[in-house]
């Protein structure tokens, strides 16, 4: 499928965003990969996880994005982005890092990032208006900001889970 | 909908499916694709972004069904009931169901068999068997049935009662139907019955129909319904008409029927509209107006009850036996009913119908399904968020390039000025017109930015990247839910990634389109926006020699401009000048220029070979370029200007320094010179060591060399003597291509013959002496002429023995400072040794001369080598033993290993060298008895002979 887009890029317009497949070239300082693994637990709670390529409805999936800095200078203000996808929900309180950062949400499609807990006033049918929490199934991104600059030759990981409607 | 799209569809015909509510997620063989992104500040203060590679989740098949519900009904003898079941595939993909008959049930002990039983496939959903619906099965002949996710079908299951049956007879069946699930054969279990506890056999995959054989009234009601479509593009003017009948098919009469129609919630009662019957008067009868049943109230027919859908309610007085009535009405579909929403509904008939004056149970018609279509459009549309101003920046400052920069709400985001180079960034909103979710094409219509620039679309955050989401090629917006019904509107961001050397300076747009993927119409439904690009804040760079020079810092005057000289250093040839610089980033963006010389402004004509320029930093270190200058920043570095010893004199020649960015192509030159100026040198070899003994002479010869590139007058004088008296002979005639005939100093004067070796005919030829400009006399000498003369020191007869004499004689120019001396040192003693030292090129290292031993000065490059020889004469007329040559490499020299060697000494010879770097010893001569006690006396040499010493050194 990649690749028929790829072609079709090239064929059709200079426009379009087949540039992307060349942005984690080995030039880049930064290289980035990401990796779906599925999570399950066994009969005595004990969790496991097993990269992925498939999932069924239901499943939890846990997102793993590892960014290293390839380079010998330290690269700063690090802010990842993490989609939840179609078809997903976001896993209340999954997003976890071992680096320095601060977690924002986003519930409007990544126009603004708020730290959770999200409010939002809901009108009720009698005209009053009750603040309420976001619940996090209704996430679309999350994304840290990285207090730690990136190490020459280092990685940092972030990692958040969803679940499959 | 709210999320990024980033489900992958196989094909067009699953868009619906996989976007409608999921009775178990995601559609089967859908992909999940996610992407994440890192921005961070690199190095050199610039923003990047990276994106992740994409990881895709195929969504695999899960499988489920529902099948509803166990029935009981009532019937005459001999008549036809209908049962009416739906079996919903619940699962994420396409299944296949078997389905069967069977005329009892678990509980067995019903009264005997229905005369037949068949199931049919009511495609329709009216509740009723129309032509060319298909049989599915009947109590011989299992069936199949194939339903897509989420798919209802309807199923209607007619049994004919025995004509024998007797009032209070049940007759049952069992309906089953059991899911294939992928599989060559039915499984159990797979098909859950929604009766409640599993239904009269408790399990799944089947319902169970009971008959009870009455001789009361049965009432039976359907209803059907037809989908009106108004304006294809608004599904706000669509209707509903729905028809319902009762019908009476008992054998005695029903009373007080009520009928009652709730409302689904995607409807509205069209009040417009009065509800209609074939015979309205049947509702109310047979005597108009007055309650012919028995609960006091007459009967009417139904009307809507003002609610929110509301009710449609009415009561039929009286059906007679085998008698019918119906009604119809409309309603309007709700606004912001999403595409492909089922609109279900029923009506439930609930009268006497045993005569008691007791409401009997409820009867329910068959439910109506109505599918929604789907309408389609898109808004694609600035953010009209007026920013003039950078609000950091005060009211001077530019609107900042985040993506929230625009002036007006008319279509077209504006962005005022980037920097030369950046990215542009543009924010639009994406509004679904349609009334389902839907997919938007993302494209660059038409474009009048500079060639070259690549657009790229990201999510709202900006930075995770807009994917192809339904695999047609193009990148777009992903699933987006209809305004109308969720509200939801999506932000897009278009980055337009300019050519690091595109220069805007008047506006610029470009057109992108938005396009619905899952309108098939041609053209499908789409909008466009436009772009506008202001102009662009160009890169500047300059450069000045000092960081106060007028300009320096300031975008608009360009400092030390190349059109006129700032500065003129003075060299002579072979030596070297430098210049300091400044260079200022004047753009908004950093930036990195290579630094370059040239004899031109434009920087197309390379510096005569005589001259060569490198740079470097103010920590002395080489550079041929200033890296990542951020804006603003100033960088200090050098240029030194070498000239090579060929170099032309009293000329003046300009320098263009020049800071060019191979990205951004900024540039700028200043103009700068160097005069190179004549260079007065001398060369005088060499400093002598020798003996003399009392009331005798050692004569030392010198050679003096204009060694410099103009003609100079040299003056040759004995500066200063400790012990000794000396005399100064000079040349005067040339014999047989020679000097000779040496004379006394002090018989010379101006106008005096004097030998000289003129270098422009390569021989000796005699010269005027001319005037020192005292009362003395110099020699007239041209760039590489050169002459010898003589010191002779001369030892009183009543000196004492080991006195050492030092002389120091000097050669200087009249017209100039150059100036160079030797210093001969003479021993009064017995023995008579005279040393001298010369040297000679090795250029590669190879311990061979290059050139013959002939100067004690020899100019060499680094990594370059020079031997030096050492020259032993016993010039007494004793022979002298433990001789031995000391030296030591210079400085910035190093002794080359293994190169100390007697290159010469008296047969057989037992001279030997020993190396302490940087020092040499040599011993020379042989071994001689020279006392007449044994043993021999070691390293001796004897009157008249000569030993020769090498040694290299290496130029660091």
């Amino acid at each position: 499928m990649q690749h028929l887009r790829f072609t079709f890029a090239l064929l059709a317009s200079l426009y379009l965003v087949a540039a992307h497949a060349d942005q984690n070239a080995a030039t880049q300082p930064v290289q980035s990969t990401m990796e779906a693994f599925l999570v399950e637990v066994d009969s005595e709670g004990k969790e496991s996880l097993q990269k992925t390529t498939t999932a069924e409805p239901g499943q939890t999936i846990e997102w793993k994005v590892t960014f290293s800095n390839v380079t010998a200078n330290v690269q700063k203000n690090l802010v990842v982005s993490g989609p939840i996808p179609d078809g997903t929900e976001y896993v209340a309180g999954s997003a976890k890092t071992d680096v320095a950062a601060s977690l924002l949400v986003s519930v409007d499609n990544g126009r603004s990032f708020v730290a959770e807990p999200v409010l939002r006033d809901v009108k009720k049918p009698d005209g009053s208006v009750s603040r309420e929490v976001v619940p996090a199934e209704e996430y679309d991104y999350v994304r840290w900001q990285s207090a730690e600059p990136l190490a020459a030759y280092s990685s940092q990981v972030f990692t958040y889970r969803v679940r499959v409607e | 909908m709210t999320k990024l799209a980033t489900l992958r569809h196989l094909s067009m015909l699953s868009l619906l499916a996989a976007c409608s509510a999921y009775a178990q997620g995601p559609a089967a063989g859908v992909e999940v694709v996610n992407q994440a992104s890192v921005s961070y500040t690199d190095p050199n203060g610039e923003d990047q972004l990276v994106t992740t590679n994409e990881v895709v989740l195929v969504i695999q098949q899960v499988y489920s069904a529902t099948i509803e519900r166990d029935r009981v009904g009532s019937a005459k003898p001999g008549d036809t009931v209908r049962f009416l079941h739906s079996l919903t595939n619940t699962g994420n993909g396409l299944d296949r169901y078997q389905i069967e008959l069977a005329d009892n049930n678990a509980n067995g002990g019903d009264n005997g068999d229905f005369v037949n039983i068949k199931v049919f496939h009511d495609r329709n959903h009216n509740g009723q068997v129309d032509a060319g619906e298909p049989l599915l099965a009947d109590v011989s002949n299992a069936g199949a049935l194939v339903l897509e996710a989420d798919e209802v079908a309807s199923l209607v299951v007619l049994a004919q009662v025995p004509s024998t049956a007797v009032d209070g007879n049940v007759f049952d069946l069992t309906l089953t139907a059991e899911a294939y699930e992928g599989g060559n054969s039915p499984v159990s279990g797979g098909v859950l019955d929604l009766t409640a506890g599993g239904g009269i056999d408790g399990q799944d995959d089947s319902n169970e129909d009971r008959v009870v054989v009455t001789s009361d009234a049965v009432l039976v009601t359907s209803k059907s319904s037809v989908y009106e479509l108004g304006n294809p593009t608004d599904p706000s003017d669509d209707a509903i008409v729905y028809t319902v009948t009762v019908s009476n098919r008992g054998l005695t009469d029903a009373q007080d029927i009520a009928v009652t129609d709730a409302l689904p919630a995607e409807v509205v009662f069209d009040t417009g509209t009065t509800v209609s019957s074939s015979d309205a008067a049947a509702f109310d009868a047979p005597i108009p107006g007055l309650d012919d049943g028995q609960n006091g109230q007459p009967g009417s027919v139904p009307a809507h009850d003002g609610g929110t859908p509301g009710n449609m309610i009415g009561e039929i007085d009286v059906l007679a036996v085998d008698a019918s009535v119906d009604f119809s009405f409309r309603v309007l579909v709700a606004a912001g009913t999403a595409a492909g929403t089922e609109i279900n509904n029923t009506v439930i008939v609930q009268g006497d119908v045993d005569g008691d004056g007791n409401t009997d149970d409820p009867v329910e018609s068959n439910q109506t399904v109505d599918l929604v279509p789907g309408t389609y459009g898109v808004r694609i549309e600035d953010t009209g968020t007026v920013i003039a101003f950078d609000p950091a920046g005060g009211a001077t400052s530019p609107a900042i390039n985040d993506g929230s920069d625009d002036d007006a709400a008319n279509d077209i985001q504006f962005v005022d000025i980037v920097p030369q180079g950046s990215d542009v960034i543009f924010t639009n909103v994406v509004t679904n017109l349609g009334n389902g979710d839907d997919i938007f094409n993302l494209t660059v219509e038409s474009t009048g930015f500079p060639a070259g620039t690549v657009f790229q679309f990201f999510a709202g955050d900006g930075f995770t990247p807009l994917l192809d989401s339904n695999s047609d090629g193009i990148p777009d917006t992903g699933v987006l839910s209809s305004f109308a019904v969720t509200g939801e509107q999506r932000a897009i961001v278009i980055r337009a990634q300019l050519p690091r050397d595109a220069i805007v300076n008047a506006p610029v747009d470009a057109v992108i389109r938005a396009t619905s993927s899952a309108d098939v119409s041609s053209p499908a439904s789409f909008d466009v926006v436009t772009e506008r690009l202001g102009a662009t804040d160009a890169a500047i760079v300059d450069i000045a020699n000092s960081d106060t020079a007028v300009g320096l810092g300031d975008s608009l005057v360009d400092a030390d401009p190349a059109t006129a000289i700032t500065t003129t250093l003075s060299a002579i040839a072979g030596g070297s000048v430098v210049f300091d610089l400044f260079l200022n980033n004047e753009g908004k963006n950093a930036d990195s220029y290579d630094l370059g010389a040239y004899a031109d402004a434009a920087g197309t004509s390379v510096l005569p070979e005589w001259m060569t320029v490198t740079f470097r930093s103010i920590d002395g270190i080489t550079i041929s370029s200033a890296d990542s200058i951020q804006p603003a920043a100033q960088f200090a570095y050098q240029a030194v200007v070498s000239l090579a010893a060929s170099a032309p004199t009293a000329i003046t020649q300009s320098i263009y320094f020049q800071a060019a960015s191979p990205t951004t192509t900024a540039k700028n030159s200043k103009q700068d010179a160097v005069t190179v100026t004549a260079r007065e040198q001398l060369a005088l070899v060499t400093d002598q060591t020798g003996n003399v003994e009392a009331c005798n002479g050692v004569t030392y010869r010198h050679t003096v060399t204009n060694s410099g590139d103009s003609q100079e007058d040299i003056v040759i004088a004995v500066v200063s003597q400790s012990s000794l008296s000396h005399v100064l002979l000079f040349p005067t005639a040339v014999n047989a291509g020679e000097p000779s005939d040496f004379k006394l100093a002090q018989t010379l004067t101006v106008g005096s013959n004097v030998a000289i070796f003129e270098a422009a005919s390569g021989s000796w030829i005699t010269r005027a002496l001319v005037t020192d400009g005292a009362s003395g006399f110099a020699i007239d000498a041209n760039p590489g002429d050169y002459t010898v003369f003589d010191i002779t020191v001369n030892a009183g007869c009543e000196v004492a023995l080991t006195t050492q004499d030092q002389l120091v004689v000097n050669a200087s120019v009249v017209n100039g400072t150059a100036s160079v001396s030797n210093t001969d040192i003479t021993t009064v003693g017995s023995v008579f040794l005279k040393l001298n030292k010369l040297g000679a090129l090795d250029q590669n290292c190879d311990g061979v001369a290059d050139t013959a031993f002939l100067t004690a000065q020899v100019n060499a490059a680094p990594q370059e080598c020079v031997i030096w020889q050492l020259t032993a004469e016993n010039t007494g007329p004793k022979t002298a033993c433990n001789v031995q040559l000391k030296d030591a490499a210079t400085a910035f020299t190093n002794l080359a290993g293994g190169s100390a060697v007697v290159f010469s000494e008296p047969a057989p010879g037992t001279g030997v060298c020993v190396e302490t770097p940087p020092s040499i010893q040599c011993s020379v001569g042989n071994s001689i008895d020279i006392n007449n006690q044994a043993p021999n006396e070691a390293f001796c040499m004897r009157p008249g002979e000569i030993a020769v010493v090498r040694f290299r050194v290496i130029l660091e």
